[in-house]
């Protein structure tokens, strides 16, 4: 453990943190709640007050060679786009970024304050600057990163050595700086404004570029020439190797992907190198991964086009033919915007089709729908709202806060023409049915975006449907393997969601056990969401994945720790109460924690596959005509709360609660403000 | 029966991808449905970018909206007998679906396309 960069652009003034003091958080998400609790005086601010603290951390297997876990960078402070709370969020991004930070000998950078002028943040080693921005601003975020390559490597050839320091020990490396930076859309303060690093590496959720923008920050560039030491080298080597000799999929894949090169099938048997998700390139192209990850899900391609991103940036507009969505993606990506929330083209359409939007209409608009569906409508729509330019000045809020605005929040939310279920965010897998994401979302701050079951319990099934394949292990055995991992629980009615599983107590154990999972594993030691947890892997006979061992396993030759995986499930306890405990500050209540109308209202249509246990049977079912049932999610959530320690009437963390999790001055805190449970 | 409908004509499909699940998708005109319903398979799944998930349309629903709504009542019946000859979603859409598109060839050729 190192330091922590602590930076207060109001005073300019620059100074570390010891990251030891830390410690028991673990690192990432854990040091950053930790680290605003004490540094965020009031938490109830807006994320555009220049008293919002902004943490951006490694963790300790930032830079290291431990599989798909080396190259995340979580991001946290008050968002902006959370309704109606701007709620203390989080977001991540891939690439080098994490990996350059901890070369540089930086555990995290902690943002305090505001810049009387945009500013830029020069880090090379432990030499840190803050700079003049006024010659960035105004520049995309792909064109804002060459200037600062030119900048801090001069300009050189790729080839070339740069020197980090003066004399011969100063440090070298042909790499280019390692750049996070606003684009426009976090200049206009946008809601939906994220950071960009590299091509296509986004933290796009909570709104954090529109947060920089109110700071006048529009860069922080890494630049290191140091390394990680690693406790155990050997360790590490023989656990990699270990990990390998079951993971991967290349000489005599067990499961052939019925097409080469079918990235929808490569992510469900773990194939190194599956490519993006949405994007199916036709045009040579070689994949792309962040540091030291094997799966390099990713992709470069000849043209250019549509470098690195992979997952939903690459929906921002599906009605366009390939060519005219690739570009769009990197438009978006160029603008720094959040696919999240401006991924509502279809929904202004709806409102233009009703008559009610459009040039001198009560929503006024001048966008070309009838050339919906071209490149000039989502360049018009893109640089509208990245702008705040024509209906961009509402939707640069946030289509939420847009919404609102033109006085149809509520009939949408109900209706479900906006599907938005829980604090302003977009639905991503079904809320009625696909509930470890849905009561995540509402319990926490965001869409949780933590695909741990999903894979398994609903990707398989429906990608295997979707090529006419028998799934490929049944309902049954999907059961068996994985809630003997699922411990301490390692109950199979975790795994149920059936139209009486999704409310009973197997349920709160599965929602409990993923809370913890994720805010340790994957957000505090940045295993990536893509590859862990290991639960189910269809290269070794049996199938069983390698969690719970390998986790712990790649963390202590990294630490030099005797971690269990029970203890970093009881640290992620720890933190997702310390978060809870944050909100509680910020006004939560139990009554808050529901969903918009139609999750309650509108009947699923479509099926939507997930395993259920009916008649003494597991199977995978297609759950069509459900609606989540509103007084059953009421109780559901009173044996949440009982599961967690927590208050059910209010939802607030008790002190006996947050006393046993070492978190007693916590409670103090919440004593004094009105708000510990009881 | 190329013309585009109006809101409350429209048939909602839903886009059925495993990233990001079911996200309904109102279609508003002839073409639109023709180029939306569809079952996967890997050959388009590689070939067709983001167009690479299900399709996914209430075939009942579809044949009333021909019938009704673009007043196709041949398309709607030939449609209708398709449905009732063939068991799984997947027969059914491809036989559907190959009505359409000679509906929609027959369309494009009166309009000299
Ligand atoms: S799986 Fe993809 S997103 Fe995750 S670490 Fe690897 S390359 Fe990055």
């Amino acid at each position: 453990m190192g330091k922590i960069l602590r930076v207060n652009l109001t005073e300019g003034r620059i100074s570390t943190i010891e990251t030891k003091q830390y410690e028991q958080w673990g690192g990432g998400h854990g040091i950053g709640s930790a680290l605003f609790w004490e540094l965020c005086k009031d938490k109830a601010i807006s994320g555009f007050d220049p008293r919002n603290v902004v943490t951006i951390m490694t963790s300790p297997l930032s830079g290291t060679l431990v599989p798909a876990a080396a190259g995340r960078t979580e991001v946290q402070g008050i968002g902006v786009q959370g309704y109606p709370t701007e709620w203390f969020t989080r977001s991540n991004f891939g690439g080098r970024f994490s990996a350059m930070l901890k070369y540089a000998g930086w555990d995290g950078i902690v943002i305090e304050g505001k810049a009387d002028k945009p500013v830029w943040l020069n880090i090379v080693n432990d030499h840190v600057a803050i700079e003049d921005a006024k010659w960035l601003w105004g520049l995309d975020t792909w064109e804002t990163q060459e200037e600062i390559w030119r900048a801090v490597s001069g300009s050189r050839d790729f080839r070339d050595w740069i020197a980090a320091g003066a004399g011969r020990d100063g440090g070298r490396t042909t790499q280019r700086p390692a750049v996070l930076t606003i684009g426009p859309a976090g200049e206009h303060l946008n809601r939906n404004a994220s950071l960009v690093h590299d091509a296509g590496n986004g933290a796009g959720q909570g709104g954090f570029g529109g947060v920089w923008g109110a700071k006048n920050l529009k860069v922080i560039s890494v630049l290191g020439t140091g390394s990680v030491e690693i406790a155990d080298p050997n360790a590490l080597m023989e656990a990699r190797r270990w990990f390998a000799s079951r993971q991967y999929n290349v000489d005599a894949p067990a499961k052939q992907s019925p097409k080469d090169n079918f990235s929808f099938y490569g992510i469900i048997t773990r194939s190194p190198a599956f490519g993006p998700l949405i994007f199916n390139m036709t045009e040579p192209c070689r994949p792309q991964g962040c540091a030291g990850c094997y799966i390099a899900c990713r992709r470069r391609t000849q043209s250019g086009l549509g470098n690195e991103s992979q997952c939903v940036e690459s929906l921002h507009y599906s009605v366009g033919g390939p060519q005219t969505q690739w570009r769009a993606t990197d438009l978006l990506q160029q603008c720094g915007l959040n696919v999240y929330d401006v991924f509502v083209t279809d929904y202004l359409r709806e409102l233009y089709k009703m008559g009610v939007l459009g040039p001198g209409k009560q929503i006024n608009c001048d966008l070309p729908f009838d050339r919906y569906g071209s490149p000039e409508f989502i360049e018009t729509y893109t640089r509208e709202i990245s702008y705040r330019e024509g209906i961009g000045q509402d939707l640069g809020e946030g289509i939420i806060r847009a919404a609102k605005k033109w006085g149809r929040l509520e009939q949408d939310l109900n209706s479900g023409l906006l599907a938005f279920p829980n604090w302003g965010y977009h639905e991503h897998y079904d809320p009625r049915l696909e509930v470890e994401w849905s009561y995540g979302s509402i319990l926490g701050d965001r869409d949780i975006n933590e695909h741990c079951i999903n894979w398994y319990v609903h990707w398989m099934p429906t990608v295997t449907a979707m090529v006419g394949e028998e799934p490929l292990y049944s309902a049954q055995e999907m059961v068996e393997i994985i809630s003997q991992k699922l411990v301490p629980y390692k109950d199979p009615m975790m795994l149920d969601y059936s139209a009486d599983g999704i409310y009973a107590e197997g349920k709160a154990k599965m929602i409990a056990w993923h809370r913890h999972y994720t805010r340790f594993y994957k957000q505090s030691m940045a295993f990536c969401d893509w590859a862990w947890p290991d639960l189910i892997n269809v290269n070794v006979p049996g199938l069983e994945g390698t969690t719970p061992e390998a986790e712990p396993r790649f963390i202590n030759a990294v630490t030099g720790k005797n971690l269990t995986f029970e203890e970093g499930l009881e640290t992620g306890r720890k933190i997702w109460n310390l978060d809870r405990a944050i909100w509680a500050l910020q006004g939560r209540r139990r009554d808050q924690e529901v969903f918009a109308g139609y999750v309650y209202q509108v009947p699923t249509k479509a099926p939507y596959w997930l395993p259920v246990y009916e008649n003494g049977q597991w199977k995978y079912s297609t759950n069509e005509g459900r609606v989540l049932d509103r007084a059953r999610f009421e109780e559901w959530k009173t044996r949440y709360y009982k599961l967690e320690g927590w208050d059910p009437s209010t939802g607030w963390p008790t002190r006996p609660t947050l006393e046993s999790l070492g978190l007693g001055k916590v409670a103090e805190e919440l004593e004094r403000h009105g708000k510990l449970g009881k | 029966m190329l013309a585009e409908v109006g809101y409350e004509e429209r048939l909602v499909g839903y886009e059925m991808s495993p990233a990001t699940g079911n996200a309904p998708r109102s279609l508003y005109s002839f073409r639109e449905v023709c180029d939306f319903l569809r079952v996967g398979n890997p050959e388009d799944l590689l070939t067709k970018g983001s167009h690479s998930s299900i399709g996914y349309l209430d075939l009942e629903e579809l044949r009333r909206w021909i019938g009704s709504v673009l007043g196709d009542r041949d398309l709607a019946e030939a449609i209708g007998r398709e449905l009732e000859a063939h068991k799984t979603y997947r027969e059914r859409v491809d036989a559907a679906r190959e009505l359409m598109r000679q509906r929609l060839e027959q369309c494009r050729a009166a309009l000299s396309e």
